[in-house]
């Protein structure tokens, strides 16, 4: 390419990124936020107020002000990245990657005084109040990389080199890292990402067969309790109420506050399972309260606001200008989506518990301006649809 | 070059195409399948699971405190309180707080088992339990050892020990009315008799106090809270006397006593009139405060022989044995008694009459049966008018009469009266009694012949009360009941019990000859032993073989002997039932109705009717020795005092020889029997020193007057009537021999006539 073409692509790709964002997606992002900060308030304040000592109203609307301080600063940052030509993060993917990984290093490196540990688990790299998951970071490295790469590998994809081991080898060594804090649900929502990526992509179709299949023996060989490992969790799975007062306690409260719900919920705000009955309330389980409140009809259309922002994520991947903001597309998506399935799936027992949090509702500031952030990027690539050819 | 970019082209366009492709495969499984299945599985727990879930939820949620409905209180017909629930606590610990609150568990259980007086390791073990929330201490304790728990608790600042309000039955009587009554069971629900029957009456509804709690069990911020109030438990009033009661229990106790009875007694007193039970006694009998204790000595006695690992299994079988109310439980063969209802339809239906005459030889044969039916008195009553078959209970005279009544008339008697099912009265677990089946009783006259004198079929006591009820008030059959009213816990009647009969079973002519009759059972028949000096009492004695006992060790066989007595015969207020199950052959007294329960019934009849306010009358004869006041004396001349006690019909003598009476024995005041001689002292020194009561049992009326009036006291007669008879013995006396007692006391002597052989 002259330097003149270069240009000439630079010219009419920032006129392409001054295009108009994807108003249903953009209003279907804003709606959840906006349900979800509002859920977010009533899920939080019993306990907000229970254990505080001072017991004060702006006590039990703690957790909701910063929740919603962290919304408009995320829905502010998600404009701004949406007129920010996406083609720029195929020159970050590298550097991105590079940095995931070093901050995975560092949330494992033993008496680390920025890693935080919660539950047994340290996930959390943070400052004075501030603090977020170099898992988020690393999800989105992997979109960002995947795309980049896939997309200028084309049909070589197909090769295993090229299109499988490869990544295999990547995600090898971020899974690894993870496992160590540990974090499964996180590698299993990285690893899911990058499968799908891949399938996109366009590996070969044995492999795709061989995937699949891997994964579905994988999954039988864990129902069928024959591995030691994560057996006790399946256990609690099949029979929370055996275990209630243990290990299935929160599935167990759980399920109590989604049956309490029933067609139309006991209203919103009115929940009693916040009451401290069901643990994690307002981050991973937060969706239990949304049935408890709104019940089967609320719950349902949150749902369907879900699968349309799913659905509306994957159009714009299959309209995008091109195949790297396709990919792009793709992962975010993707992402959204395994992230809600297996939130809402846990909540209801559907699979194994394991912490997940549900985009736009649970609580953490940062997290929720990642999201909004990487909405953000899904924005700019629908500004760069092509409109339908005039005459 | 073209080549290239065109193979390029080709690939990036096959690239895209399998993006796109797959891409929509993405979309279908995560933008669709995904929030289907989720959509499906929210409905399931949502829709399907929903009731289920949520109680369980609410059940976290809420808080509720019962309140506790006060229990009803059942009273006896003459006002006292037969049953009554009084507040109590019951204490329980959490263990698992115990536990978590690190408290000092021998402190607990010794300072609990020193209050509440419970075994100190069984509350340690009950501690150890530390994934229980509730072990129950001790139930029901009273408010005193509950204010000792509660300072305990408040001092030592422990917690994990509770105080639940609750209540606790007592009944004041004791054992009297025990098997009617019935008692409760741990929990305040009914097990037994009336408690068990109008448990839903007495109970009331508990109420509910539900609030909200959180999982800390605070109450929450804006508060919920449901209150539904206790609606408190219904009173009864019984038709039951304590004193009847009472009087009956007692003299069913003598009787059991003195005759050696093994298998206990049972007793009914009726208002003819009504159906209402005045007492109904089943010996043996416990304490309703304690029913699982076992009083009765033969029970102890059995559960003692019992094989150790049969012990638990033989003291169920013995406390039900106890609890058993044999007046409706069980079933007997009514034996002659049965015999009032055989001659009313006789009477009815006009195959026999008061002119009729019967030949006895001792036995008869009846058309179908090759061996004889005795008589009780095996050489025969000879020619008899009914009033002489009906006195001498006469077997043959009895198959004659049935016989003329026909089998399908007499059964359809039986059936009037109510033999055939139930009474219906509301007591726990009634026996129907055992009639033959129609067809059968139709088809030959054996069964009737031995129906019509009270065997081979079998009642239960109250129905047989029940029945000869309605044979002397007029031939109206009742209902027999025991609950005469319910209250509710104001105090006002919510149900009244109806007197309206059943139905008409002979005429009120009918009844009236039949009264007749039976007044000639106790006139000189059989039942003679149950006169009562100034009432008019009819009655029939029974003497029933039970059908099976019949052994080579037991060649008489085992026999329930039985008195019906009916008063005032010319107006009959109660009829009264006695029955002694197989009186011991070895205490002296010929085994019969006549001679056991007869004089049974005419000492509780001569305690029963004064209390029913019903007055004696006497015949001539009678007034003589009739209980009369002794007049006061003492200050007046003896001239004076002479004349008042002739009028009053004392003879007397004095002692002394001052002008004025100083002294008399017995003091004015005393009710002796009019025949008696009263002492005037004239300044004379009465005689501080005490007579001895002398043994008077076994001695002819005549013997005993002898004796106790030289003894320096007074005869009083009871039972029997034709006293003079040769026969005529002293069966107990009521001051035991060798006592000492004023002079001029009364003793009380039962007569009996050793004649009656039924």
């Amino acid at each position: 390419m002259t330097a003149e073409e270069k240009l000439e692509k630079a010219r009419v790709n920032r006129i392409m990124s001054k295009g108009p964002v994807d108003v249903p997606f953009v209003l279907l992002v804003l709606l959840l936020t906006a349900i979800g900060v509002l859920m977010l308030f009533s899920a939080s304040f019993a306990r907000a107020f229970y254990e505080s000592d001072s017991r004060t109203v702006a006590a039990a609307t703690s957790v909701f002000t910063r929740q919603l301080a962290f919304a408009l600063v995320g829905i502010g940052a998600m404009f701004a990245i949406s007129k920010w030509d996406y083609h720029k993060w195929r020159r970050l993917a590298v550097p991105l990657m590079i940095f995931a990984i070093a901050l995975l290093v560092l949330v494992i490196i033993p008496h680390n005084p920025l890693a935080i540990t919660r539950n047994n688990a340290t996930r959390w790299l943070g400052v004075s109040g501030f603090s977020f998951q170099p898992s988020e970071v690393a999800k989105f490295a992997v979109i960002v990389y995947f795309a980049a790469t896939i997309s200028v590998k084309k049909d070589k994809m197909a090769r295993f080199k090229e299109g499988v081991f490869d990544y295999m080898l990547l995600l090898g060594v971020l899974s690894l890292l993870m496992l160590m804090e540990p974090h499964l649900s996180g590698t299993v929502l990285i690893l899911g990402i990058g499968a799908c990526m891949m399938f996109v992509g366009g590996i070969s179709r044995g492999m795709v067969v061989l995937g699949v299949g891997t994964g579905l023996f994988g999954v039988l060989l864990l129902i069928s309790e024959v591995l030691p490992y994560g057996r006790s969790r399946v256990m609690q799975w099949k029979d929370p109420w055996a275990y209630a007062q243990d290990e299935g306690y929160q599935t167990v409260q759980s399920l109590l506050a989604i049956g309490s719900g029933g067609l139309a919920g006991v209203g919103f705000g009115k929940g009693r399972q916040k009451l401290l009955y069901l643990p994690e309330e307002h981050n991973d389980m937060i969706f239990a309260i949304v049935c408890e409140e709104l019940g089967f009809i609320g719950a349902a259309l949150i749902l369907a606001l879900f699968c349309f922002l799913v659905l509306r994520g994957f159009w714009i991947a299959l309209n995008a200008r091109d195949r790297f903001g396709g990919l792009l597309a793709v992962g975010i998506t993707t992402m959204i989506a395994m992230q809600t399935f297996l939130n809402v799936a846990v909540v209801t027992n559907f699979v194994p518990n394991t912490g997940i949090s549900l985009p736009f509702f649970s609580y953490g500031g940062t997290a929720l301006m990642i999201q909004l952030g990487e909405m953000g990027v899904l924005l700019s690539v629908s500004r760069q649809i092509p409109g339908p050819k005039s005459g | 070059m073209a080549n290239h970019r065109d193979r390029t082209e080709t690939s990036i366009k096959r690239a895209t195409q399998v993006l796109k492709r797959r891409t929509l495969i993405l979309a279908a499984f995560l933008g669709v399948a995904a929030f289907v299945a989720l959509a499906g599985r929210l409905y399931y727990l949502q829709i399907i699971c929903h009731e289920e879930l949520q109680e369980r939820a609410v059940g976290q949620q809420t808080r509720s405190s019962t309140i506790t409905a006060s229990r009803g209180t059942i009273f006896s017909s003459d006002g006292e309180t037969l049953a009554i629930s009084a507040s109590a606590e019951t204490i329980f610990i959490s263990p698992h707080e115990i536990e978590e609150t690190e408290a000092d568990k021998e402190l607990i259980a010794d300072t609990l088992a020193r209050i509440l007086d419970v075994d100190r390791d069984t509350i340690r073990e009950k501690e150890d339990k530390v994934e229980s929330y509730y072990q129950v201490v001790r139930p029901r304790v009273e408010k005193e050892l509950a204010d000792q728990v509660r300072e305990f608790i408040n001092e030592n600042k422990i917690r994990g020990i509770y105080l639940v309000p609750d209540s606790k039955r007592y009944y004041p009587f004791g054992s009297l009315a025990c098997q009617v009554v019935g008692f409760v069971r741990d929990d305040n629900v009914g097990a037994y008799g009336i408690e068990a029957l109008y448990d839903e009456e007495l109970q009331g509804t508990a109420g509910l106090v539900v609030t909200e709690k959180n999982a800390r069990g605070e109450d929450v911020l804006y508060k919920y809270e449901q209150y539904y109030d206790a609606q408190d438990g219904d009173s009864l009033v019984l038709t039951v006397d304590t004193n009847i009661q009472h009087f009956l229990e007692q003299g069913l106790a003598d009787a059991v006593k003195k005759f050696g009875v093994k298998n206990g007694a049972m007793g009914i007193v009726m208002n003819a009139k009504t159906g209402a039970v005045l007492a109904m006694v089943s010996l043996p009998d416990y304490d309703l405060n304690a029913p699982r204790t076992l009083y009765d000595e033969h029970l102890t006695a059995q559960l003692e022989s019992a094989p150790e690992e049969e012990r638990n299994s033989t003291l169920a079988d013995l406390q039900r044995l106890q609890w058993r109310n044999k007046a409706v439980n069980d079933t007997y063969e009514p034996g002659s008694t049965f015999k009032i209802i055989t001659l009313s339809i006789a009477l009815e239906e006009g195959v026999i009459s008061e002119s009729s005459t019967f030949n006895c030889v001792g036995k008869t044969y009846v058309s179908g049966w090759e061996k004889p039916m005795w008589c009780s008195k095996h050489s025969g009553h000879g020619h008899q008018t009914l009033a002489e078959a009906v006195a001498h209970s006469c077997n043959p005279a009895f198959i004659q009469i049935g016989l003329d009544i026909g089998t399908e008339k007499f059964y359809d008697y039986v059936g009037d009266y109510g033999f055939l099912e139930a009474t219906g009265i509301d007591l726990q677990g009634e026996q129907k009694g055992i009639f033959f089946d129609e067809k059968n009783f139709n088809s030959n006259v054996v069964s009737l012949a031995s129906a019509a004198f009270g065997q081979t079929f079998t009642v239960t006591p109250v129905a047989l009360v029940t029945a000869i009820s309605a044979a002397v008030n007029g031939g109206y059959l009742h209902q027999p009941y025991i609950v005469e009213q319910v209250l509710d816990s104001e105090g006002a009647v919510v149900y009244q019990h109806d007197n309206t009969p059943v139905r008409q079973v002979i005429s009120e002519e009918t009844s009236e000859r039949v009264c007749a009759l039976l007044e000639g059972v106790v006139d000189g028949g059989t039942g003679k032993n149950a006169y009562v000096a100034g009432y008019r009492i009819g009655g029939k004695t029974g003497t029933a073989d039970k059908t099976g006992t019949k052994t080579d060790a037991n060649p008489q066989g085992d026999v329930v002997v039985s008195f019906v007595g009916i008063a005032p015969i010319d107006d009959p207020e109660i009829v009264l039932l006695v029955a002694l199950d197989t009186p011991s052959r070895n205490t002296g007294y010929y085994v019969s109705g006549g001679n056991m329960a007869a004089p049974t019934a005419g000492t509780l009849m001569s305690q029963i009717l004064p209390y029913l306010g019903i007055e004696p009358n006497y015949s001539g004869d009678e007034l003589a020795s009739a209980d009369t006041n002794v007049p006061n004396c003492v200050g007046l001349s003896a001239a004076a005092a002479k004349e008042r006690l002739a009028e009053s019909g004392f003879a007397c003598r004095t002692v002394g020889s001052a002008e004025t009476v100083t002294d008399q024995t017995p003091v004015g005041g005393s009710i002796v029997p009019g025949n008696a001689e009263i002492i005037l002292y004239l300044g004379a020194e009465k005689s501080r020193e005490q007579c001895t009561v002398p043994n008077v049992v076994g001695k002819t009326a005549e013997q005993a007057n002898r004796e106790l009036t030289n003894a320096g006291l007074i005869m009083k007669v009871m039972g029997t009537s034709g006293g003079s008879s040769s026969s005529v013995y002293v069966m107990s006396q009521s001051i035991a021999k060798d006592q000492k007692v004023d002079a001029g006391t009364v003793v009380s002597v039962q007569l009996t006539d050793t004649s009656v052989t039924d």
